[in-house]
């Protein structure tokens, strides 16, 4: 720090000791949860052995070993394609239906109906996809399920969801909304309760329709919004939702055609083959490559809008 | 005044949020119903929305049959309890000195903090770091301890704080009051939505916790409740293989419901989020607004 007098921070710190002593613990378990693991992104270019010194960073280095690995093997290719497919339909869906909620739960007009809609909207937020995974056998069994109960009573063949893995990312984003896209309205409604009350009034003076208001005004003034989801959304799209696969299909391989994401793949290779190298490589790999389409994504958005952009 | 039209635009939208609040609450619905049916029933006729021949033979295996689901139980309030005070205590304190603009470091601490959303270790250090460097496996605190702290919801209390006028704290302080006290005494008191919502968003992570269960706990003994559906799941007969006599003794020679077992766990587990939920409902959502709108 340029110009800064010697003792500044011990001044500063001695002036607001009290606060610093507050974020001290705070700031501790970052160090400790967040910036110590970071050291371990070196494991990526070790032969990991158990034994070795520093809890097994001291373990021989083999350079870019570990990546050539995992990009040799034909499974990359598939799990980074699976992941890449799965993540744009969920996060497209989910800002499509968030916003589409909000703003329909911004027009009604009946407040009782308004309220227990939204609760019931809310609730499969807090809902684990390991309880998901139980009432979805409800739902897609082959002999006992509801939906190919309906099918029949139709006319129609029934579909053996467990076994067929094309259904399987639109189910997973059919879930997904289920579960999350109600409470992530809650952003848009934040957005929109903040959007100036005297431009709806100048625009119904002026005769425009609620319709008009909604794709005039509402929509057009949650660009921002939309911008600042999707760039963080984009920052973890090369994260595949482990939770959420792994509680739904487990580990079933008549689906890991469209499901075998980057995650569920890295924890097999460590429970299974206890490959920690190649893991930690993969996670390397995800960590790297996910900043950099923060970054694009935000320098594309910049282009385009200024405001919109994050950062 | 509202036109015809208008009056159609207001009724869609009407219909499409009833429409999908009705597809949220249908396959916790169908659950429910099902976990109080006959498993013969159940396997014959398949799921429905109704109750057909009312059944309490699951619930009465889940809570007697075994002592997995009371333990499991225990383990999950417990460290939903002390997670989320722990959660709300260190959020708190790491947010509100990062909205006192005097603090001069404020803008450094918070980016190191942003920088964790950024960038992480992955699962292998992680798993390192709490198996072999703090040796918490099989040890209940790694199912609180590690949880307790992230930075989205430091800097969501952070915003909520920083809409508290500092006047308040500024009188305070010329009032002679240190910083804790002005913390204690007058912020926290105000920040109360933001506080409900944090400990909501804690207690549901702790409560649906089966993750670091899974990493990082073999003690049986230890499996939270999302973590025992899990493995009813994969395991048909986990809870049943350790039957005690009387429940077997009481069973005769019925048929185990193995799909009811897993209905009636997976019920009871979200029995206390849809009864504190409506509660806290109101709290949170203010929170969230006030919290997210200022970025």
């Amino acid at each position: 720090m340029a110009g800064q007098k010697r003792g500044g921070f011990a001044k500063e710190i001695s002036r607001n000791k009290y606060l610093y002593l507050m974020m001290l613990p705070g700031i501790l378990f970052f160090l400790l949860f967040n910036y110590l693991p970071m050291a371990g992104l070196y494991f990526a270019f070790v032969k990991y052995h158990p034994l070795a010194p520093a809890f097994g960073l001291g373990s021989q280095f083999v350079g870019l070993k570990n990546f050539e690995y995992f990009f040799a093997s034909k499974d990359w290719l598939k799990i980074t394609a699976n992941t890449l497919f799965l993540n744009t339909v969920f996060i497209t869906s989910g800002i499509v239906v968030q916003l589409g909620l909000a703003v329909c739960l911004n027009e009604m007009t009946m407040k009782m109906a308004k309220k227990i809609s939204q609760t019931f909207m809310f609730l499969p937020n807090f809902i684990s996809w390991t309880v998901v995974s139980v009432m979805s056998i409800a739902l897609f069994s082959t002999d006992e399920g509801i939906i190919n109960h309906v099918l029949v009573l139709f006319g129609m063949t029934p579909i053996n969801f467990y076994q067929n893995a094309s259904v399987w990312p639109t189910l997973l984003a059919i879930l997904r909304i289920w579960k999350g896209a109600g409470f992530g309205s809650v952003i848009y409604l934040a957005s929109i309760a903040g959007i100036d009350a005297e431009i709806y009034e100048a625009a119904t003076i002026d005769g425009a329709s609620r319709l008009a208001r909604i794709f005039r005004i509402t929509i057009p003034m949650l660009k921002t919004t939309t911008a600042m989801l999707l760039i963080m959304n984009i920052g973890s799209i090369f994260y595949g939702d482990f939770g959420m696969i792994y509680a739904l299909i487990n580990d079933n391989p008549m689906l890991r055609s469209t499901t075998d994401v980057i995650d569920t793949y890295v924890y097999r290779a460590l429970r299974m083959y206890n490959d920690i190298g190649m893991s930690s490589a993969v996670g390397l790999f995800q960590s790297v490559i996910g900043f950099i389409t923060v970054v694009l994504a935000n320098r594309v958005i910049n282009k385009l809008d200024k405001e919109s952009a994050l950062f | 005044m509202d036109t015809a039209a208008d009056k159609a635009v207001i009724a869609a939208c009407s219909i499409i949020c009833v429409l999908f609040a009705a597809f949220c609450a249908m396959p916790l619905w169908v659950a429910l119903v099902s976990s109080f049916t006959n498993e013969n029933t159940l396997i014959r006729e398949g799921y429905r929305l109704f109750v057909k021949d009312f059944d309490l033979t699951s619930y009465k295996l889940v809570f007697t049959g075994s002592s997995d689901v009371m333990n499991a139980y225990i383990v999950t309030i417990v460290t939903t309890f002390f997670g989320m005070a722990l959660t709300v205590l260190l959020t708190a304190s790491l947010a509100y000195p990062l909205s006192v603009e005097s603090v001069k470091y404020r803008s450094k601490i918070s980016f190191f903090i942003y920088a964790t959303m950024l960038f992480n270790g992955g699962l292998v250090p992680n798993y390192l770091l709490i198996s072999r460097f703090l040796h918490l496996r099989d040890n209940i605190l790694v199912l609180i301890i590690p949880a307790a702290l992230n930075a989205y919801n430091v800097f969501l209390m952070r915003n909520y704080f920083a809409t508290i006028p500092p006047s308040l704290a500024e009188s305070a302080r010329i009032d002679g009051a240190t910083d804790i006290t002005i913390f204690a005494k007058i912020i926290l008191p105000l920040a109360k939505p933001i506080l409900a919502t944090i400990a909501l968003f804690a207690s549901m992570g702790y409560w649906n916790e089966w993750y670091r269960v899974l990493l990082y706990i073999d003690n049986r003994k230890l499996f939270t409740l999302q973590f025992l559906i899990m493995r009813l799941q994969q395991q048909v007969d986990f809870l049943t293989s350790n039957l005690n006599a009387s429940a077997r003794a009481a069973l005769g020679n019925l048929t185990i419901p193995t799909i009811g077992i897993r209905l009636a766990t997976a019920m009871i587990s979200i029995g206390p989020i849809v009864l504190l939920y409506p509660i806290l409902q109101r709290y949170f959502i203010s929170g969230i607004m006030v919290g997210s709108v200022k970025g």
